[in-house]
Formats: C-alpha cells, sequence, structure tokens
C-alpha cells in the first residue's frame, strides 16, 4: 500500500499543488493527471528520490511501513520509467535487463529471468540484439521489463505512452496493466490521455 | 578532497615561482648569495646576447602565435562543413599527437641549406649552390623556427575553433546570412568568428605563452647566436659557475613580465578593437577580399599535411642512411646498424619514457574523472558549484606561465628536499602540463553525457560506484581513450620539466634527442626522432580503433 499524506511540493516557497491525499493498492494503477509544469514529474521525482535540491518536499510518501523520503536512491526499490526508453546503448538487450537483476541470482537464474520476461513481451530471442536496431514499442516494452526484473516495490511511470502511436499504446497499456498485477505493487502512471485513466484510480493535481 | 588534489599540483608551482623570484633578487643562502639586490637583473641586461634574444623571442613568439591562429580562421572559414571538413578532423588528431621536437629536427632536415628539399632541386631541376640560400635553420631572424611553430600550431588552433564552432547554430547563420546576399565566408568573417574569438583567449594566450619559452624547439631549429631568450636563460642556468644561476632566474622574470605584458597588452588592444570591427561588420558590404582567397586554402592545408609527411620521410631516409653526398637526392647504401646501436643505447629511455608517459596521462585522467564527476554530482542535486566552477582557470595556470620561470625554483625545492631525480618529482613535472590538456580534451564529452541515464541506473537500484563503473564511464569509453592518448603525447613532448627535474637520472626520448643535436649525429638524431614520433601516434591509433572494435555491435556507440 503506498500512502501519501500531506504530501507537497514548493519552489521559493511557492507551492507546486495542493496538499495530497492519496491511498493506491497492490496491483493497481492511480494515474495522475496535472496541467503543463504541474508539478507531474517532480511528484515522481521526489518519489524515487532525483529531486533537485531546489524544489523542497513536505508531508509523508509510506510504502507499507516504511518511509521512503529519507532513504537514498537506491535503496528505496521504487521504479521509474522515463517517457524516454533510456536504454543503455553500451549494453545488449540482455546486458540491460541483467543490470536490473537483483546482484544475488546466479548467471543461469539470471539467464533464464531474461528469457522469461522477453517471452511475456513477445520479444524472443532478442538478448543479444543492439539496442539501436529496435523499434520504439520494442525499446518501451524492454524498458518496462528492466523496471520489472529490479523487482521493485512501487511502480512510477511518466508518461510510458507519449512516444507511441494509438495502436502500440493499446498493446503497451494491456502490457502494462498484467504486469502490475503480477507484481503485486502499487503503480503511479503520469499521463495527457484520458483513455490510460479509464478503470483506474485518478489523481489530478489542484493548482493551489 | 578535491581541494587538497588540486593544492598538492599548484602548491609546488607557486614554491617554484617563490623559488625562482628570490635567486632573481640575488638571494639564494645555498651558493652564497644572501643580500637583496638588483645585481642579477643588472647583470642580464649587460649581458651582449640578452637584448637581441629578447627582441628574438618577441618576434618568433608573437609572428608564429598570430599567423597560426589567422591561417587556422582560414582553413575553418573555407572548409568547415564542407566535404573536405571530414578529412581535416580525422588529421587533427594525430597531427596534435605528434612531439613539436621530433617534427622539428624533421622539419630542419627538410628545409636546411644542404637539406633534401635542395638536394632534390639539384638533382632534378637545377644545379644549386647550397651557399646561396638564405639559411632557413638556425637563421638569425628566426624564420625556420616561426615556420616549425606555424605549421605544428594551426592544427591545435583548427580544433579549437572547431570546437567553439560546433556550440554555434553556424548553418543556420550561414543560410540566413547568405539569404542577404553574403558570401559564406564573409558571414564568417563578420558573424561567425566574431563570436568564436573570445572564446579562444585563453588557448592562444597558451600558445604564446609555449612559444615564448619552447626551448627544445628552439635549440634544435632555431637561431643560435644570438639564441632566443628561453634558450639563453637555460644556458646560464646550467652554467658551471654557479653565479649565473641568479642570472638565468633573473632571465625567467623578464621573460615572464615579458609574458604577461605582451597578454595584458594583446586583451586590452583586443577589447578595444573587438567594438570598432562590429562597425566593419555592419558596413553592410556583402563581400569582402578573404573570398578570394578561398579557394588557396584546402591547397594550403594539404601542403601543410604534405610537410608533415616529407618530414617523416626524411627522417626515415637518415636513420638508414650510410652515405650520402650533396648532389644527390637519395643516400648512395643504406644500412640498419645506426638502429641498431642506437636500440643499445635508447631501450632503457624508451622504456622510461613510455614508463612516465603512461602513468602520467593515467594518474590524470582518474583525477579529472574525479573533479568532473563531482561537479555533475552537484549539477545534478542542483548545489552550487562554489570554486569548482573556476577550476580549470586554475589548471590552466601552469599554461600560462613560462615554464622556465618556476621549474628552476622546484629544483632548488626538490634538491633541498633530496626527491629531486625521482619518479614521484618528474611525475609530478608532468601533471602539471597533461593534467590542463586531459581537462580540455575530457570535459566537454564528460558534461555532455545525459544524467538522466544516471537517475535511471539508480532508480533501477544501482548504487553511484556501480553507475559510474557500469554504465557512464563504459559509455565514455571512447572520450576516455583519446583523453588518455592526448596525455600521453603531451608527457613525450615535455622537455624542460625532465630536463630540470629529472637530474639527469630520468631520461626521456625529448631530453635525449635535444641532447644529440649537440652531437650533430644525423643517423642517431633521426632515430630518436622517429621514436619519439611513433610513440604517441601508436597510443593514439589504438585509443581510435579499440573503441570501434569494442562497439562494433553497438552503432548508437560509434562516432558519427
Amino acid at each position: 500500500m503506498l500512502t501519501l499524506s500531506n504530501f507537497n511540493l514548493k519552489v521559493n516557497q511557492h507551492a507546486l499543488f495542493l496538499p495530497i491525499n492519496i491511498q493506491v493498492s497492490p496491483g493497481t494503477i492511480c494515474c495522475v493527471m496535472a496541467p503543463s509544469g504541474g508539478g507531474k514529474s517532480s511528484l515522481l521525482s521526489a518519489i524515487a528520490g532525483t529531486l533537485p535540491s531546489a524544489i523542497t518536499c513536505s508531508g509523508s510518501v509510506k510504502l507499507g511501513s516504511t518511509s521512503l523520503l529519507t532513504l537514498p536512491t537506491h535503496k528505496r526499490h521504487v521504479g521509474l520509467m522515463f517517457q524516454d526508453d533510456l536504454l543503455f546503448p553500451h549494453f545488449n538487450v540482455a546486458q540491460n535487463l541483467a543490470f536490473a537483476l537483483p546482484h544475488k541470482l546466479s548467471r543461469k537464474e539470471k539467464a533464464h529471468a531474461i528469457a522469461d520476461a522477453l517471452a511475456v513481451a513477445q520479444l524472443d530471442g532478442y538478448q543479444t540484439r543492439d539496442i539501436a536496431t529496435l523499434s520504439g514499442g520494442q525499446k518501451a516494452r524492454i524498458a518496462l521489463l528492466r523496471t520489472i526484473l529490479a523487482a521493485p516495490n512501487l511502480l512510477l511511470l511518466d508518461e510510458p505512452f507519449a512516444k507511441l502511436d494509438q495502436a502500440l499504446r493499446q498493446d503497451f497499456r494491456q502490457f502494462l496493466t498484467t504486469q502490475v498485477q503480477q507484481l503485486n505493487v502499487p503503480a503511479l502512471l503520469v499521463t495527457h490521455d484520458p483513455q490510460d485513466t479509464q478503470g483506474c484510480q485518478l489523481l489530478e493535481l489542484a493548482q493551489g | 578532497m578535491s581541494f587538497t588534489i588540486l593544492a598538492v599540483f599548484l602548491l609546488p608551482l607557486v614554491v617554484g615561482v617563490i623559488g625562482t623570484v628570490l635567486p632573481a633578487f640575488n638571494y639564494l643562502p645555498g651558493i652564497g648569495l644572501d643580500s637583496f639586490g638588483l645585481a642579477p637583473f643588472k647583470q642580464v641586461l649587460q649581458h651582449p646576447s640578452s637584448l637581441p634574444a629578447i627582441k628574438l623571442t618577441l618576434f618568433s613568439a608573437l609572428s608564429a602565435s598570430l599567423c597560426s591562429l589567422l591561417f587556422a580562421c582560414f582553413v575553418v572559414l573555407a572548409c568547415y562543413q564542407q566535404p573536405k571538413w571530414t578529412f581535416i578532423d580525422r588529421c587533427l588528431g594525430p597531427l596534435l599527437a605528434l612531439p613539436h621536437a621530433g617534427f622539428a629536427v624533421g622539419f630542419g632536415f627538410l628545409i636546411a641549406p644542404a637539406g633534401w628539399l635542395a638536394r632534390l632541386i639539384n638533382a632534378w631541376v637545377m644545379p644549386i649552390n647550397s651557399d646561396s640560400f638564405y639559411p632557413l635553420t638556425q637563421d638569425p631572424h628566426a624564420l625556420g623556427l616561426i615556420l616549425t611553430m606555424i605549421i605544428k600550431e594551426t592544427p591545435f588552433f583548427v580544433l579549437m575553433i572547431a570546437n567553439v564552432a560546433k556550440q554555434l547554430p553556424v548553418q543556420a547563420t550561414l543560410n540566413s546570412c547568405g539569404s542577404l546576399g553574403y558570401h559564406h565566408a564573409t558571414t564568417w568573417v563578420k558573424v561567425l568568428l566574431p563570436q568564436i574569438m573570445p572564446r579562444l583567449a585563453l588557448p592562444f594566450f597558451a600558445v604564446l605563452a609555449w612559444s615564448f619559452s619552447a626551448v627544445d624547439v628552439a635549440t634544435i631549429i632555431g637561431p643560435t647566436r644570438p639564441s632566443t631568450f628561453s634558450v639563453l636563460i637555460l644556458s646560464w642556468f646550467n652554467h658551471h659557475d654557479l653565479n649565473y644561476h641568479a642570472m638565468g632566474a633573473a632571465g625567467s622574470m623578464i621573460l615572464m613580465t615579458l609574458l604577461v605584458s605582451v597578454i595584458a597588452l594583446i586583451w586590452l588592444f583586443s577589447k578595444l578593437m573587438y567594438r570598432l570591427f562590429f562597425v566593419f561588420c555592419c558596413n553592410g558590404k556583402r563581400r569582402s577580399y578573404t573570398d578570394r582567397f578561398i579557394p588557396l586554402a584546402w591547397p594550403s592545408f594539404v601542403g601543410l599535411i604534405a610537410i608533415f609527411i616529407a618530414s617523416a620521410v626524411i627522417l626515415c631516409i637518415w636513420s638508414v642512411a650510410q652515405r650520402w653526398g650533396f648532389s644527390s637526392p637519395w643516400p648512395s647504401s643504406f644500412t640498419a646498424q645506426y638502429w641498431w646501436r642506437s636500440w643499445e643505447a635508447t631501450s632503457e629511455i624508451v622504456i622510461q619514457t613510455l614508463i612516465l608517459g603512461l602513468m602520467a596521462s593515467f594518474i590524470a585522467v582518474i583525477l579529472n574523472i574525479f573533479m568532473l564527476e563531482l561537479e555533475a554530482q552537484r549539477k545534478l542535486k542542483g548545489t552550487k558549484l562554489g570554486w569548482l566552477k573556476r577550476y580549470h582557470l586554475l589548471l590552466y595556470l601552469p599554461l600560462l606561465i613560462p615554464d622556465i620561470a618556476f621549474l628552476f625554483g622546484v629544483q632548488v625545492a626538490a634538491t633541498s628536499m633530496h626527491i629531486q631525480g625521482t619518479w614521484l618529482s618528474v611525475l609530478w613535472g608532468h601533471l602539471v602540463f597533461v593534467l590542463p590538456y586531459s581537462f580540455l580534451t575530457l570535459a566537454p564529452y564528460y558534461r555532455g553525457f545525459d544524467m538522466r541515464l544516471w537517475q535511471q541506473s539508480t532508480v533501477l537500484g544501482a548504487s553511484h560506484a556501480k553507475t559510474l563503473l557500469q554504465i557512464k564511464l563504459p559509455m565514455l569509453l571512447t572520450p576516455l581513450l583519446a583523453t588518455f592518448a592526448i596525455g600521453f603525447a603531451v608527457s613525450i613532448t615535455l622537455y624542460l620539466p625532465t630536463l630540470f627535474l629529472g637530474a639527469g637520472r630520468i631520461n626521456t626520448l625529448t631530453t635525449e634527442m635535444v641532447a644529440l643535436m649537440a652531437g650533430a649525429d644525423r643517423r642517431a638524431i633521426s632515430a630518436a626522432a622517429i621514436l619519439q614520433l611513433t610513440l604517441p601516434l601508436i597510443c593514439f591509433t589504438l585509443a581510435l580503433l579499440y573503441p570501434m572494435w569494442h562497439f562494433r555491435h553497438r552503432s548508437l556507440m560509434r562516432p558519427q
């Protein structure tokens, strides 16, 4: 369960939005909507721990019983996926996925996990492919797989559909919903598209 | 931590300058000078060679730096973003990696009165008497020296101008000015170069400072009686009569004062002219005189490369020549024995050169990664950069002071601490120069790294160390290796730092080659020069080819 209570972001004492109070259950997606510059990306950055120091945050973010805001980024176990895929261009597909897998797995277990993940995404046999040879939809799926393989306790998605066309969007949305249910973690999805919000919990950032 | 690193490098520099200033004012207790006074300065000014030497230094350094800057501007405005540019761009790296001294030796063999050029003309064009030529090596007006410096510094300026141009909307400017009726060369002169020039101040002053104090090249190809001022100063420092050391110190202070005043004058003059130049820029004339010379730019750059190649070829020929009379274009008989003989003598020096160069450039790369990563992290968090913002200016300090003006002081300090002639002191002497050039090469690429990839890695649970070692540094492999190669080339080039701090116990190919110049055995000199030229070239080629092989299946990582 993700709990944001009295959560707020400020730039030079000026609040970006009215304080947020929300709970998101595991396995469900909460859509975040706001006008441009409304602080959506900053909200995700604050939860993931990549906020620039010019923006200050107040209130609390709790995942289960742990408070996130005091932990360093790499110990929060928060999966953040950006609009751009941000796959590492010097790694191939398998290396990109392996980077996210827990260190304690053996080489064999890693290979299995990667093969399984690729099969789920209908990208069997793509292990040694160069990132440059993938299509936009394939890159988006690999990037999501990578985020999921890190076994996050919370998923944050910053307009992951923005660079995809309508048909791909439909596919990817389906893929995402299934993955979130299987992973059974809460997810926050930032979006502009009203179609994304159907059947989801909705959080609209109100201007103060 | 970062401040400590900088202090470790700059403190000896300050000590060095003080250690040169004190003897200049007649204070060097070690050799019995203990009363402050102006005697050393008086001695310098009374010395018959001083004034002509100072004039030669001013003339050669100023004309060489200005001419190479103009030549480089000319090449860039005629060829930038033209089909030929790819070729020029590829040539720049290797040309920069070639040490000055080795090139000067080859170039000297080419243009000397009885040099290869004269021999070829004599054999194929018309019989000539070599005495009737104006001698271009060791000539009294330092023309040979000036030519050498122009040829060697032009590629550096071309690279610097191109680096600044990359950050400007060059094509859009050319298009919009073209639609207003401006010839593209005129657009460069009136619109683009005025934007580029202010940012070339630092490289220009660095080249000027180098030309002021270049001892190795001036010894090889410069005038002898009188020599340039820095060579004269070095001869005082090397004099067996210790009283001359104070004169050397006073001479270096004069050299430094001259350099500072010349820099100040040029800076002031350019500030005044800059606004005045705008009147010319806005006079509405769509064409200027430069347009007519455009077709000459490409052939002259090709000529420059031809000179480099010819100099290398003549070095190879001389190194295996057994008998070579003046009238013939080729040696009449060849032998490899000088190679074997010189290899026996120099193998140890080659190893010392390699160790020194590899260590200096490796340490420089590591330190610069540390500094740049610190900067990147602060930028990422949005915290203030503080003194890091001025870090590079402090680094460039050694490039703007004539090396002869602080190395004597450092030598005195090193001797009193009994570390003269140790690897530690020589390594420091090399790092002082390797560090800034290495920073200059690495910084634009390191700062251009997309930090969202860093964030992506940390949100995947990777620690900072893992992100640095597995994501950022591997992605920067190409520029990191290029930086390493540049650092290595700089270390190979250094002459005075090795001479002053090596105390004869640690020698490099450069010190060996300049020492051989006194003996005038052309074969031994050629062999040493070839070795000096090839080492950085090999390093550079490997640094260029390895990433291409490493990333052969990663098309996004290949250089565009």
